[in-house]
């Protein structure tokens, strides 16, 4: 580290310096600093790059209800942004308290007790590792 | 991280992973959806050691590798029991 990977310990005070900041707002602001327009969108990228796997692999997939969910979703992301702007301006508490509450289970909606198909100890349907990479 | 799931489950926010934070100057983020945009700001907020050129911030040395792009997280680290388990989580590390 002295000589080669970080002379000085910059680089660790620089990264001590962003952890901190982080996860001082997540648990410090009043309102949990997520975006959740910014998850819908990943959510697109991610169906954009499966769109482009199904015609890579040459199959018939229907993706039209998965489609739909992530416009649903895109929709009320949306519509949580705006009521926790309106929270965080009215500074109403009751409000941030039902919106900090849904922020800080949103991933857990994710979950699905049974897991994916042959592989029950990966839960979250948005990420696993790949099925032969082993990350 | 199974033993204490209830209280985990219950409370969280997000998991912060730091996996080898420092091996070089390079950082490599990955995360889940929700939490990209504090973390990217938090970034923009960190002056990077001049001597590298390239800052100003901690952001300017990642986004030129990454053009702005977080990945998703696999289980390549401790995060994965959290992620697994729907508890957001942003990984740190350098490559």
């Amino acid at each position: 580290m002295t000589n080669f990977g970080d002379p000085g310990f910059k680089l660790h005070t620089v990264m001590g310096q962003f952890v901190a900041l982080l996860a001082y707002h997540l648990a410090d602001d009043t309102l949990i600093p997520f975006d959740m327009p910014n998850a819908a969108a990943v959510l697109r990228a991610y169906f954009a790059e499966l769109e482009d796997s199904i015609e890579a692999a040459e199959v018939q997939l229907d993706t039209a209800e998965l489609q739909a969910a992530i416009d649903t979703f895109a929709e009320r992301a949306a519509a949580i942004d705006m009521m926790a702007r309106n929270a965080l301006a009215s500074n109403d508490s009751v409000m941030l308290d039902v919106v900090n509450h849904k922020y800080k289970s949103f991933q857990r909606g994710f979950v699905s007790q049974g897991g994916l198909p042959r592989r029950p100890t990966f839960k979250n349907l948005l990420m696993a590792p790949g099925l032969d990479s082993g990350t | 991280m199974e033993d204490h799931l209830p209280w985990l489950t219950t409370t969280a926010v997000a998991y912060l992973n730091l996996d080898i934070a420092v091996s070089g100057p390079r950082t490599a983020l990955a995360g889940t959806g929700e939490i990209h945009t504090i973390a990217l700001d938090m970034m923009k907020k960190v002056l990077f050691p001049e001597e590298y050129n390239l800052g100003p911030t901690l952001y300017d040395s990642w986004y030129d590798r990454n053009e702005g792009v977080v990945p998703p997280l696999g289980s390549g680290s401790d995060y994965a029991a959290f992620s697994q388990n729907g508890i957001g989580a942003v990984s740190i590390i350098s490559p």
